[in-house]
């Protein structure tokens, strides 16, 4: 018997949350992993009783039961769309994850990870050594090991692209003007997805909006947090609502669903801060995903290939943000591309910011279903707009020898544009 | 008491399902202590999760090498506290998740028990039918479950529970025997050993595989939403459509708590939440049958005061409109932090005044109560938001709930209609049913499983068994019930009728009624109770019922199994059983009524019937063919179509003869609905090749002609026949010692 947890910690602070759940089950079949391993210490309802036990004290945080239970969650929240009585899923797993750190340290995985993404000038070296990797074609190569040797190289691999035809939009001006947007740029988006940033930037000129610059931003935190890291979320969150507010724009565009539903939770992150709860709030209420704006500009119809295209909705756009029906306008402006559903497409595929780093072996049993669903569409695209999901997804399907590619939504549009210039 | 697992058997266990499919260590099972009722806990000392058959049945054995008890679980989504394993070993079979088979042409599917409900009907959808049970938890709980909780869900109203759509199960028994148990589909089948499984909560042992049947998709659907001003209103206005002849899909109801609840969740509906009550009716069938239905419904509605009747238009829709019915139990999570969830039934006639009754005691107790639930079928779901950290409101909680329930058995109810009894329900069985049938049901479990190891200490308090009587009662003790009020009785009638409330759907009759006196008394309110077994109709209600006789409208309309409710029988010792209720949801205690049904003299003598009684078709009609100038394709899609007939059958040239066609084969049908229906059933025959009208009468000659082709009863297996005859035997004769002589 532990030790009930003390009223101070993250835990026990979020713990009405907790009495929302009435243990109906309801989240079983939404959760991949419980599905993957059909044992509810691998549930949502499961975990929360375990955080609820921690809470009592009749069990300890660093219990290994607990912590494989925990550490097995991909933080989809999947469970918290299936969820009737609203249990704030989210929220208590990134208390229960930073009440852990008192007791237990972040794995030395994690760990690394997380401090090259806190360090700016750290993360821009890491990723210049990623690129020159990718563009050695050793990564495709190596992507062939057995098991976990062999998915970092594969998630590498799978960021591979053409060479763009960039072209130059006009920088929309009067009635055609909508609001001023600033991106996200993001820190895997830029460093390894940096065509993909700029084709964003130029369809959200297509469709009206202008461009501020806020060069202070960084890393969002997500993966942070995510890990129980709440300080050093905390410091990115007010680095980036100061990056922002100094950009002057109106809006601010995120193509990443993982860093956009951080971004829109930043009210939340610095909620007992006073000095910045009210900032933190006002900030998130101004943060949209891409797909958003553009469905709120129509987006303008573009040319595209014609292509079988089929779409996965990343978690963090269809549960965290709830942000369902935008990303179907966006694919539904590219002519040619002819839209296939993919069954259990609300599904996560195991990415899970760098979930699939830390727990290989669940994050690719949560990704097997998913590769079969492609596979039974016979789609040439599978589109998704998070970059841990792009790489998950294509990486699986280079190690499986597959023709289908991952895009994200907005290179189709780009392409699509870009015949027009 | 905590009972210790002896290391063997872990070996064992692990040896079978893999060290990653057992859990030992205390907080790795804290999880499995509840289901979804968290107000027990109870946790278990070992649970093993086998991935496939062969490892399910052997860790079976194994537990009944080492007499070790054990529980069964799915997904954990009861309401009954049934699936707790307090110190024993927890059967998880959620990973036995394989759609093993689907048959399209026989409409039949062939599950592991841990298939989820949805997940099936997802499946099958491409062939255009569908699992028709659906239970609220319907995305999340698995079949294994519904089977062991003859779960109900809200089309069951129309459509019937899990046992009207199991047609077999492969168990395998306590002590490791393994047997296949089929639906009756013949005369005389025996003791309907599957009628008694499913339902038995998993005190008779596990399935293996379920065959289910598989239902055509409606080809139309209206869903309405009709808001009332008092939740009076809302009842009698069911009690009204029900009485119209309409078999509503289903008849829901929630009151104004469970609205707001209902409204401030992510699955809002747009239910108006200045309503006292609102009224969710879903008509499904024919698309000529449906919209003259649905215009009843709506007259109904609004002469019952309805402010506002909307219905769906699309299928977009109708999801949202049910997806807030379906929530509600979660969306009251969101009102306080724990809730207790009541399933009890009361005769539909009742409703209205129960409802009354029931806000009555809530007012008096200081609590809230939202009601949610099947109207329909008179299914109440009074659920209460508390805080179980408050204890003198968990008193009040307590002291409500049991009056509430002594309110529905006085008002001749039952305490269960599809959540089953387990743990929570236990303390109300004996005020419910007598000493003699608690030791009846005690008996059926002792024939399954002799041992009593599964799923020890659920549904019958182990003091009613007579061989257990005597022992120290301990903690299921029947609750005190307060003094109930009384409810209005009918007058006895000496026609054979012990009570009839056609509002209800229900009659109760004595054995020796025939069927054609039971017709004049039910036609008299434009009701009938089709049992219609080939031959006529001066067969008695017994008889039937006794014999289990089989007819040709059995598959539209219902097999006697399907269309008993309870009976009373006298069985070989002399003892009176009182065996299910007049309600038409009943899952409270063991099934003795399915047992009896077709068991001939073995189990003793039926006196007395609750039968379910059906609207009798407005218009009905029999049309004929001759076979030879029958298109057979357009035959087969006729009779698996929306307009699908009462009854088809083939009758030989002889009877051809005797209703004055050429002798020749003739397909016959007979056909009945609402006008717009047989309308368009006459229409849709008519592409099968050229039809002739018939008078109804020539369907009495084709009953009394038949059956035409004989039934083949299925294989039956050693291992089916000791359970039979360990049944028959629970209720033989009491045998005098044998003295020695000499």
């Amino acid at each position: 018997m532990a030790e009930p947890l003390g009223a101070h910690t993250p835990l026990a602070r979020a713990a009405a949350g907790l009495d929302s759940c009435v243990h109906c089950g309801f989240c079983l079949p939404a959760c991949p992993t419980y599905l993957a391993v059909a044992d509810e210490n691998a549930s949502p309802r499961g975990r929360l009783v375990l955080m609820r036990a921690a809470l009592d004290g009749e069990v300890r945080l660093d219990d290994p039961d607990i912590t494989a239970a925990l550490d097995t969650c991909l933080g989809c929240r999947a469970c918290e769309t299936a969820c009737p009585s609203g249990v704030p899923y989210g929220q208590l797993l990134e208390a229960t994850r930073e009440t852990q750190r008192a007791v237990r340290p972040i794995p030395r995985v994690g760990r690394l990870v997380l401090a090259t993404f806190a360090r700016p000038s750290l993360l821009r070296v890491v990723l210049a050594a990623a690129r020159l990797v990718r563009v050695t074609g050793v990564a495709r190569v190596l992507a062939r090991l057995p098991g976990a040797l062999g998915t970092p190289f594969a998630l590498l691999a799978s960021t591979v692209r053409e060479r763009a035809r960039p072209y130059r939009p006009a920088v929309p001006a009067g009635e055609d003007r909508r609001a001023t947007v600033a991106c996200l740029t993001g820190c895997v988006m830029e460093g390894l997805f940096t065509p993909v940033n700029r084709a964003t930037e130029r369809v959200l000129m297509v469709n009206g909006y202008a461009l501020r610059r806020a060069p202070a931003q960084q890393c969002c935190g997500a993966l942070h947090i995510h890990a129980g890291d709440a300080d050093t979320a905390r410091r990115l969150a007010r680095t980036n609502i100061a990056a922002f507010e100094a950009s002057g724009a109106e809006l601010i565009a995120v193509n990443s669903a993982g860093c956009g539903a951080m971004l829109k939770e930043y009210g939340h992150v610095l909620h007992d801060d006073p000095a910045w709860a009210d900032r933190a709030a006002a900030f998130a209420g101004r943060v949209r995903d891409v797909s958003e704006l553009l469905a709120a500009a129509g987006p303008r119809p573009s040319r595209g290939e014609t292509r079988r295209v089929t779409y996965d909705a990343p978690c963090h756009l269809q549960h965290a943000q709830r942000v369902v029906t935008p990303p179907l306008a966006v694919l539904g402006a590219i002519g040619g591309a002819a839209l296939v559903p993919l069954a259990g497409s609300d599904q996560c595929c195991g990415s899970a910011g760098i979930y699939n780093l830390l727990e290989p072996e669940t994050a690719d049993a949560v990704l097997a279903p998913k590769l079969d669903a492609i596979a039974a569409t016979g789609a040439e695209v599978v589109v998704t707009g998070n970059p841990g999901c792009l790489m998950q997804i294509g990486g699986g399907l280079v190690r499986a020898g597959a023709t289908t590619v991952a895009r994200h939504p907005i290179e189709l549009l780009d392409a699509g544009y870009a015949r027009e210039y | 008491m905590r009972v210790s697992i002896p290391a063997a058997l872990v070996a064992e266990l692990t040896r079978i399902v893999g060290p990653r499919h057992i859990l030992t260590r205390g907080p790795s099972l804290i999880a499995y202590e509840s289901d979804a009722l968290p107000g027990y806990r109870q946790r278990p000392a070992l649970a093993v999760f086998p991935g496939t058959r062969d490892e399910t049945i052997a860790v079976v054995r194994a537990l009944a090498a080492h007499g070790a008890p054990f529980v069964a679980r799915g997904a954990g989504t009861g309401l009954s506290g049934g699936a707790l394993a307090g110190d024993v070993t927890l059967l998880g079979l959620q990973r036995l998740k394989r759609i093993i088979q689907v048959d399209v042409e026989a409409r039949t599917a062939l599950v592991e028990p841990g298939v989820v409900n949805a997940t099936l009907t997802t499946a099958v959808a491409q062939f255009g039918v569908h699992y028709a049970p659906d239970p609220s938890s319907q995305t999340a709980c698995t079949i294994g479950g519904n089977v062991a909780e003859n779960a109900g869900g809200p089309h069951c109203l129309k459509y019937g529970v899990t046992l009207n759509h199991v047609l077999a199960a492969t168990v395998i028994l306590p002590d490791g025997s393994i047997t296949t148990l089929h639906a009756p589909t013949t005369d005389d089948a025996g003791p309907d050993l599957l009628g008694a499984f499913v339902g038995s909560e998993g005190c008779f042992g596990v399935a293996l595989d379920v065959t289910v049947r598989l239902t055509p998709d409606p080809e139309a659907v209206r869903t309405l939403l009709a808001d009332f001003m008092t939740v009076e209103s809302a009842a009698r206005c069911t009690t009204a459509i029900i009485a119209a002849g309409i078999v509503p899909a289903a008849c829901e109801l929630m009151d104004q708590p469970t609205i707001r609840a209902v409204e401030a969740s992510i699955y809002a509906a747009g239910y108006p939440q200045d309503a006292a009550a609102v009224l969710l009716v879903e008509v499904d069938g024919s698309a000529a049958a449906v919209p003259a239905d649905a215009a009843i419904i709506e007259h109904l509605c609004r002469e019952h005061g309805a402010r506002q009747v909307t219905v769906a238009i699309d299928g977009v829709d109708r999801a949202r409109l049910w997806q807030g019915r379906k929530k509600a139990f979660g969306a009251m999570g969101r009102v306080a932090p724990h809730l207790v969830v009541q399933d009890a039934v009361v005769p539909r006639s009742q409703l209205a005044d129960v409802l009354t009754r029931i806000a009555e005691i809530g007012t008096r107790h200081r609590l809230t109560v939202c009601n949610v639930f099947h109207a329909g079928d008179g299914n109440l779901h009074p659920n209460i938001p508390y805080d179980a950290n408050d204890p003198d409101e968990s008193a009040r909680v307590h002291d409500a709930m049991t009056e509430i329930m002594a309110l529905c058995i006085a008002a001749g109810g039952t305490i269960s209609g599809e959540h089953g009894v387990g743990l929570d329900k236990i303390g109300y069985m004996e005020s419910l049913f007598t000493a003699d049938t608690l030791d009846a049901m005690c008996r059926l479990r002792g024939a399954f499983d002799p041992e009593r190891r599964a799923n020890p200490g659920k549904v019958v308090p182990i003091h009613s068994c007579r061989e257990w009587h005597g022992l120290a009662r301990s903690g299921t003790d029947a609750l005190p019930m307060p003094p109930a009020p009384v409810f209005r009785a009918l007058p006895p009638s000496d026609d054979g009728v012990i009570e009839y409330i056609p509002s209800d759907l229900t009659i109760t009759v004595q054995a020796g009624v025939t069927l054609a006196e039971l017709d004049a008394i039910t036609a008299a309110y434009a009701q009938w109770c089709p049992l219609l077994p080939w031959g006529d109709d001066t067969v008695t209600v017994g008889e039937v019922l006794r014999r289990g006789l089989r007819g040709p409208a059995n598959a539209a309309l219902g097999a006697p199994r399907d269309l008993t409710r309870g009976l009373t029988r006298i069985d070989q010792r002399g003892v009176t059983i009182v065996a299910g209720g007049r309600v038409v949801k009943n899952v409270a205690g063991f099934d003795l009524t399915r047992l009896a049904i077709g068991a001939g003299d073995a189990l003793g003598t039926i006196t007395s019937a609750t039968l379910r009684l059906r609207a009798k078709p407005a218009v009905r009609a029999a049309l004929a063919i001759a076979s030879s100038a029958a298109d057979r394709a357009a035959w087969h899609a006729f009779g698996r179509g929306p307009c699908a007939p009462l009854a088809a059958e083939e009758i030989p040239a002889a009877v051809a003869a005797e209703l004055g066609f050429a002798a020749t084969p003739h397909l016959v049908v007979w056909i009945g609905g609402n006008e717009a229906h047989v309308a368009a059933t006459v229409a849709a025959f008519a592409r099968v090749g050229p039809a002739h009208a018939l008078p109804e009468s020539a369907w009495r000659v084709v009953r009394a002609r038949g059956p035409f082709v004989r039934p083949v009863a299925p294989a039956s297996d050693p291992v089916c026949e000791a359970l039979r005859a360990r049944v028959i035997a629970a209720f033989a004769p009491l045998r005098l010692p044998e003295t020695h002589h000499g």
